[in-house]
């Protein structure tokens, strides 16, 4: 019995790696072209300015992945929306931003800043400028000590602000739930948009699979269930912009009467990804940009790789079951502390039609 | 089936709560907030001091600017630096840190708003301009017995701008992005000479300033 149901959930595993792997494996050959007059950020700086809003990004994509419903093993199919949002750590407001070479020999340029209201007279590492959550940023002034090329290029920098957010909104959810007699969930998610000559796809899968009565640990107990759960995101867009997303963990679920449930889980994520695109070099021997970041200077292609603050997430919540549908609150304890609020609408058979 | 009055209030604060926090990235999101340096070189031939000069800024000669010009909310000037690239005395010798001592009693920077002409609908360069009355002139920078050594390529004496001439800034800068930077120069300390002359001078005056985009 239980190899059997091993089985199913290999299959399943299997068919959805499957369907992953296509959409891996499908890619673009077009770049996305910027103006060469895009010199706010380097490479580096941007992926350090962004990153925040990555993490958002993950910790909004893995949640709702259990919870919703105690998986008994009834069929159902249900539609599902959840909005989340994150408070905003201090931590998360800043990064060490890139500075530019020169800047560290004293022969080249002389440097000065203002830091919490002392005037320094050399770089401070780490350069602490805001990311897009954070607040005001910090001029580097730069005085060379040669007026000619190449020490001359090594002029006064500035950067970005933040944008003052304290608390973020999530990317909101929608998918469709379907759960299996195998007393198992699969999450669908998907989404396309096609952009200028390229297509904007986004698509989740995800399997919440109930293992408690595998091992016999309470029997098949209809108020109480022990599950794993898995889901894997993709978010791709052309050749320029790759995104994808994985969690996996562990949640234990409480039913009491007919309505109420409640649940808590541990999660692993992880998230990667890349985005690049290159600068319009049309006329860059004559029209030659002025900065002190051979990248800017160069007019290079802007690579960021996409990385997230959020590895583990503690989550807890619960879910109120009507005749129709169910609403959820959930709290997740993560690097970005998180609220999230959904409601689900159950098509066909009722889940709590007995 | 019944819903709680407790469960159905605390749904509706949650809904109220998420969309009102949605509502607010939306306008966070709305405006970018960046700081750009203009670099301004006053580059002075057989300058005598005591003495007043200006130069003349007209924003819209400057690409950050005009990329972003239509989309400004703000502009607020966050720090101003001046420092000395170049000076040679009058007898061709240039100044060297190690070696000379020069101390200019008092040393002003001035803001002065600029506007075109009366009856000069397309100005195209400073001749073009005069001083704009209707607003004040704003202090940037003062130093008193400013020593040359220490002004000799070096960076570090950095004015934060108030919030008095930044706003001033914001409301003036998108209509007319135009104004005067004004150094005025007191005596050396020790002149006994009306004038003292420099063969060369070669200043740097560094302006950060904030712009706010809506998007």
């Amino acid at each position: 019995m239980l190899k059997g149901k091993l089985n199913f959930a290999f299959k399943t595993f299997f068919m959805m790696a499957s369907i992953l792997t296509l959409g891996f494996c499908f890619s673009y050959s077009k770049d996305i072209v910027i103006s060469r007059d895009f010199v706010l950020f380097t490479s580096k700086n941007l992926e350090g300015y962004i990153k925040p809003i990555f993490t958002t990004l993950e910790q909004s994509l893995n949640t709702t992945l259990f919870g919703t419903s105690l998986p008994d093993g009834k069929f159902c199919f249900i539609l599902n929306l959840s909005v989340s949002g994150m408070i905003i750590p201090d931590a998360q407001k800043t990064f060490d931003a890139e500075v530019p070479d020169g800047f560290f020999n004293d022969s080249v340029t002389q440097v000065a800043q203002i830091r919490n209201g002392e005037v320094r007279r050399s770089v401070v590492k780490p350069n602490i400028q805001p990311t897009i959550y954070g607040r005001s940023s910090t001029p580097i002034f730069s005085a060379p000590q040669s007026h000619t090329y190449p020490d001359s290029i090594y002029k006064t920098i500035a950067y970005p602000e933040g944008l003052h957010i304290d608390f973020m909104a999530g990317l909101p959810v929608l998918q469709a739930i379907v759960e299996t007699p195998l007393k198992n969930e699969i999450r669908f998610r998907f989404f396309s948009l096609p952009i200028q000559d390229e297509t904007f796809v986004y698509l989740t899968i995800g399997l919440n699979q109930r293992v408690d009565d595998w091992f016999n640990l309470f029997g098949f107990d209809k108020n109480k269930a022990i599950s794993v759960h898995f889901a894997l995101h993709r978010m791709y867009y052309g050749n320029s912009f790759d995104l994808t997303s994985y969690a996996i963990g562990i949640n234990a679920m409480q039913r009491w009467g007919n309505t109420l449930i409640g649940y808590v889980g541990l999660q692993y994520e992880d998230f990667g990804g890349k985005f690049r695109a290159v600068k319009d070099t049309t006329g860059l021997k004559e029209n030659v940009i002025n900065s002190p970041f051979p990248e800017l200077r160069q007019a290079k292609p802007i690579v960021i790789s996409f990385n997230s603050y959020t590895k583990f997430q503690a989550k807890g919540g619960f879910t109120l079951t009507f005749y129709i549908g169910f609403l959820n609150f959930e709290l997740s304890y993560a690097s970005q502390p998180m609220i999230s609020l959904g409601f689900g609408l159950f098509i066909g058979t009722k889940k709590n039609e007995n | 089936m019944k819903i709680s009055r407790t469960k159905f209030a605390v749904v509706v604060f949650m809904s109220l709560l998420l969309t009102s926090c949605y509502t607010d990235v939306i306008n966070s999101f709305q405006n970018f907030r960046f700081q750009i340096p203009f670099y301004f070189y006053l580059n002075y031939i057989d300058k005598s001091i005591p003495d007043t000069s200006r130069i003349f800024v007209n924003l819209n000669n400057y690409d950050e600017f005009l990329k972003h010009r239509d989309e400004l909310a703000s502009a607020e000037i966050v720090q101003f630096n001046y420092w000395v690239d170049s000076l040679v005395f009058s007898n061709n010798v240039a100044f060297d840190p190690e070696r000379d001592s020069l101390i200019i009693e008092n040393v002003r920077f001035v803001l002065i708003f600029a506007r075109p002409k009366s009856g000069i609908v397309n100005p195209k360069d400073s001749s073009d301009f005069e001083e704009d009355t209707t607003l004040p002139r704003f202090v940037l920078g003062e130093f008193y017995n400013l020593d040359i050594r220490d002004f000799y390529r070096q960076p570090h004496h950095i004015k934060i701008i108030s919030n008095e001439i930044s706003q001033v800034l914001t409301e003036v800068v998108r209509s007319r992005p135009y104004f005067y930077l004004s150094s005025e120069y007191g005596k050396v300390l020790g002149q006994t000479t009306t004038k003292k002359y420099f063969s060369l001078v070669n200043v740097r005056i560094d302006i950060v300033i904030r712009f706010t985009i809506s998007l």
